[in-house]
């Protein structure tokens, strides 16, 4: 999932880095059913560091969108559980295999978030495969 | 506080709260709430100051002026701020105008007065207390 | 100013301010008028930690930022209920840096 390059810099970047991607973890705990906290979690953070030098934005912004990414596989799962809850519509097969794959994003994402959070805060670079491109597009030195 | 930071926190705050309110009222017609989601309220068993702004919003929404003021005040104060800033944005931005971070500048330093800033605070306080003594 | 009040004032002020902003402040200060030296003085800077333990016990009434003089987003976190709590737990982790933000302006403004 990831690759990792190393990257000279200062402590106190690492730290507010790797903190990037705690709020993502720490959102689950408040918003688990909704997938717009975790989204808004980073987004606050994200905003409150836009000045801030460009290791430390590079990783807000991965954060970010890593949970953008989730927010549209998630939001979909869940307004199509409460049609299954509300409307009573039918347990199809496909529904089974999205929740499937749903689940497994999830778990990847949780588990990249959580070795890219300790990484960070040990001072490394690390960039996801494909997302790490994007990202590396959009923020500005 | 620069404009464009003002801008983006008070465009994703008012749209979180739209996207909150659809949720409530679809919620509602399914006969069927997710229940609480104050934080404050559920480690504390007390309700918050602003706990009851959206049973408010959604009486004012149905019409019903005198039960929102009994449930929350504040939900008058949701309400205009919900309907004034969107469209304040918008055309300041068509406008490439900065008259609602003027206003905004201007705002907290009329606040931050101490006779001001005393009156705000005995206001939520006293609403606060309202709130308890009603057992929101 | 003179190096030894400089030096003196950074080591009784150090905690109020990012770690690499200090060489920063320290320049400023040497290059600064002797005049300035009283108004310096009276600053109040605001504790990070003080301003921490605050976040957790009434972060979600925003006073957290009350105290930092950002009244527009403490009024904003006080109204929505700390943000629907999610607005207050991540200031818990932007607060200290912010607080040292405010504290390294506030020096600058006398300074400049």
């Amino acid at each position: 999932m990831n690759s990792t390059t190393a990257f000279v810099h200062k402590e106190y970047e690492a730290e507010k880095a790797s903190n990037s991607y705690l709020m993502s973890l720490i959102a689950i705990m408040v918003g688990l059913p909704f997938p717009i906290i975790n989204l808004l979690a980073t987004f606050i953070f994200y905003m409150a560091h836009s000045k801030k030098s460009y290791f430390i934005r590079w990783h807000c912004t991965q954060a970010l969108l890593s949970q953008l990414i989730l927010f549209f596989v998630n939001s979909i799962g869940f307004w199509w559980t409460i049609n299954i809850i509300y409307l009573n519509a039918e347990v199809s097969s496909a529904y089974l295999i999205y929740l499937a794959c749903l689940v497994l994003l999830n778990l990847i994402e949780f588990i990249a978030t959580i070795y890219a959070a300790i990484e960070t805060r040990k001072g490394k670079h690390v960039k996801w495969i494909g997302l790490g491109r994007i990202v590396d597009a959009i923020v500005t030195k | 506080m620069t404009r464009n930071k003002l801008y983006t926190l008070l465009t994703v705050l008012s749209l979180s709260g739209y996207a909150w309110l659809v949720f409530q009222l679809y919620a509602e017609q399914q006969n069927s709430g997710i229940g609480q989601v104050c934080i404050f309220k559920s480690v504390t068993n007390l309700p918050c100051p602003s706990c009851g702004s959206t049973r408010s919003i959604l009486e004012i929404v149905q019409g019903n002026l005198l039960a929102a003021l009994y449930i929350n005040p504040l939900g008058f104060l949701f309400v205009s701020v919900l309907l004034i800033l969107p469209l304040w944005i918008i055309a300041d931005l068509l406008q490439k105008s900065d008259s609602l971070l003027k206003f905004y500048h201007h705002t907290e330093k009329w606040i931050s007065k101490k006779p001001v800033a005393l009156v705000l605070i005995v206001l939520v306080l006293l609403n606060w207390g309202w709130n308890i003594y009603k057992d929101l | 100013m003179e190096a030894q009040k400089v030096d003196m004032f950074i080591m009784s002020n150090n905690k109020f301010f990012e770690s690499h902003h200090i060489p920063q402040i320290r320049e400023l200060l040497l290059k600064a008028d002797d005049s300035k030296w009283a108004l310096v003085q009276t600053l109040q800077f605001q504790d990070p930690t003080t301003i921490l333990i605050v976040s957790l016990l009434a972060g979600g009434f925003g006073v957290d930022r009350f105290m930092i003089g950002d009244t527009g987003l403490g009024v904003g976190k006080l109204l929505t209920c700390g943000g629907f709590g999610v607005w207050a737990i991540v200031d818990w982790f932007i607060i200290m840096g912010a607080t040292k933000d405010k504290n390294i302006n506030k020096l600058q403004q006398v300074l400049y």
